[in-house]
């Protein structure tokens, strides 16, 4: 470093660069390489997420605004259901995040013909979403993109919450968002109506949206474009009306609806119980200030006295092609048992695919 | 991020005794006195104000930067990067966090230079010389030194709260001293950020001591109002002492004739490893 860099030679936290060794390659993040790696002072397997550096984006922006959003929030996030920032590490000019590994996803599951998803299995991974996004909003923070992609699973039957790449602090009332965020599909109609203010009733729009793909086992809303993502909406709740929702012609980008009168949802929905339905019914209503919170949303009957109750954790379906993995893994680790070190891993070295 | 502030990250790792404060700068201490030290960074803190300003960014930013600066120099030596560099780049990556606008780099090179020769010239013999590819590296090692702790709570919500909660116990027709005792208490708050204040004690009960400065200040007695809070009182009047103390400084500090001098002492960072 020439010496008009301003910056000495500074020192850092030594010998963090043996602390995590890399076993396999995850996968490439919007601004990010995650890799899979085996933590060796806790003795664990966790996620490396190595924050790109020297792009021409980090040249022009110093580091990127996601991974800032990212840390910033993560730093201060401890639930049960919602990913943990374990560790932040550099190495060399790098940036990298230690997060809590897990095995697949919910996208895998509901795309994995092999599995049948039961009522209470759905209301498992309902309750554990609702409950990560609750701890998320009391906490002022809107997550902006949920999606089945980013509720991750792991054998033991959790779910976390991860991506906080879009995530936002809400309620200072005179600051202004962007429409422009969640997967479309996910998106909730004051998004696509151009909305600026708004607050944790898009997620909970998005997590409607989830519930009611896990049961259907395909996306309730696949609008190819956001003119005919609202049309996909109507065509199943029918037409906003000023009574379903007040106010909503004010919106940047309304535009003129045409009169649709919708389908009951059990006709979609079919052999869903009432309780379910519901559930999606609230977390799908037109007028954000109607739609329930997480929280309403957990209290409801569906959740707290209508059977089936919600599966234990053990019991939630693991995808074939991951039982497999860990299997194979299994036998590997089995002829590396050579190596005093992995005998230490024990059942955590079990290893997976996804991200 | 409003979340819970015992349980963040400003609660459990960045709040220190002073103790602790006068271990960590023992490095600074050999070459400034203590209050030599606080001198150096009442001027910094000044320069990030005078940055901050023609970009327009919010003073909850500028403090957000205030406060990273810092906890940067608890961790390392002023010699170790310099502070010049350090300050706008504090500033650079607090605008991120506190998801103000993007800025135009060459803007905010520009800002920089502008202010440093024509305000603070008398300091420094060289223009500002740094540019964007150095902030960058600086940011990255602020942000790495921080434990990528970024979020920081300060008193200016809570004094918000206090200030409405005290105006339902007064009369109708004084209301408008609620206003008061907020304009003169905010700035109280931005006072403290040239102090060690916002490292010792939290947010709400800096807040609060800014509201008794105020008090003082207008002359008005809320003794009852105080006395009815369930919070630690001495802890409050140690927060004043430290805020009467920075006044008694300022009355007799002269920043053009002594700032030249102090930066002099610092020891420029070097390349090699120390």
């Amino acid at each position: 470093m020439a010496s008009t860099s301003g910056i000495a030679k500074l020192q850092f936290t030594p010998s963090e660069d043996d602390r995590y060794e890399i076993i396999a390659y995850l996968g490439e993040g919007q601004f990010a390489l995650v890799y899979k790696a085996r933590d060796r002072i806790e003795d664990r397997i966790v996620a490396m997420k190595k924050i790109k550096m020297g792009g021409r984006d980090e040249a022009r922006l110093g580091l990127n605004r996601s991974a800032i959003r990212e840390i910033k929030i993560m730093q201060e996030l401890h639930h049960v259901n919602v990913v943990a920032l374990l560790d932040v590490i550099t190495t060399g000019p790098n940036v990298t995040l230690i997060l809590d590994f897990m095995d697949f996803d919910l996208d895998t599951v509901i795309r994995d013909g092999g599995i049948v998803l039961t009522p209470a299995n759905v209301k498992a991974y309902s309750i554990m979403t609702l409950r990560g996004v609750a701890y998320l909003h009391r906490n002022w923070i809107l997550h902006r993109d949920l999606k089945p992609d980013n509720l991750l699973l792991n054998v033991k039957g959790d779910l976390k919450i991860t991506d906080f790449g879009l995530a936002k602090p809400f309620g200072t009332p005179t600051r202004q968002f962007t429409s422009q965020v969640v997967t479309r599909w996910y998106r909730a109609p004051e998004l696509l109506f151009g909305a600026i203010r708004y607050g944790p009733a898009i997620d909970v729009w998005a997590i409607g949206c989830i519930i009611a793909e896990m049961l259907q086992r395909a996306p309730i809303f696949p609008g190819e474009s956001d003119l005919e993502q609202f049309s996909k909406i109507t065509q199943v709740l029918g037409s906003p009306t000023d009574a379903t929702w007040k106010n909503f012609r004010l919106l940047a980008y309304a535009i003129p609806v045409k009169e649709l009168a919708g389908v009951p949802l059990e006709q979609i929905l079919r052999a869903v119980p009432m309780d379910m339905l519901d559930v999606i019914r609230n977390c799908l209503l037109y007028d954000p200030l109607r739609r329930c919170s997480c929280e309403e949303a957990l209290r409801m009957p569906a959740f707290t006295t209508k059977k089936p109750f919600a599966s234990h954790p053990s019991l939630l379906p693991v995808p074939a092609s991951v039982r497999a993995r860990i299997q194979n893994d299994g036998k590997a680790d089995g002829k590396r048992k050579v190596e005093p070190r992995v005998d230490l891993t024990g059942d955590r070295s079990v290893k997976k695919a996804a991200r | 991020m409003a979340g819970n502030f015992w349980l963040s990250s400003h609660f459990q790792q960045w709040l220190f005794d002073r103790q602790d404060l006068i271990r960590e700068r023992q490095e600074d201490y050999q070459v400034l006195t203590e209050e030599e030290y606080q001198k150096v960074m009442i001027f910094f803190a000044n320069v990030m104000q005078a940055i901050g300003e023609p970009l327009k960014m919010k003073q909850q930013v500028i403090a957000t930067a205030t406060i990273y600066f810092k906890r940067f120099y608890i961790r390392n030596s002023l010699s170790s990067v310099d502070p010049l560099l350090m300050a706008p780049t504090c500033l650079f990556l607090a605008s991120k966090v506190d998801e103000f606008g993007v800025q135009s780099n060459n803007r905010f090179i520009e800002v920089c230079r502008n202010v440093v020769k024509t305000k603070f010239g008398y300091a420094f013999q060289q223009e500002f010389q740094y540019r964007m590819p150095n902030i960058f590296e600086c940011e990255f090692y602020l942000l790495e030194m921080m434990d990528c702790c970024l979020i920081v709570f300060h008193p200016y919500r809570p004094l918000v709260q206090f200030c409405q909660e005290l105006g339902t116990s007064l009369d109708k027709k004084d209301q408008h001293q609620q206003d008061l005792i907020l304009q003169t208490a905010w700035k109280t708050i931005n006072d403290t950020l040239r102090t060690d204040i916002c490292l010792l004690y939290p947010p709400y009960l800096v807040a609060l001591a800014c509201m008794q400065v105020a008090c003082i200040i207008l002359g008005k007695d809320f003794k009852q109002w105080f006395a009815e809070l369930s919070v630690d009182i001495d802890k409050c009047v140690e927060v004043v002492k430290l805020i009467l103390n920075l006044y008694d400084m300022w009355k007799t500090f002269d920043e053009k004739k002594e700032i030249p001098a102090l930066l002099a002492k610092i020891p420029k960072p070097k390349s090699s490893p120390r």
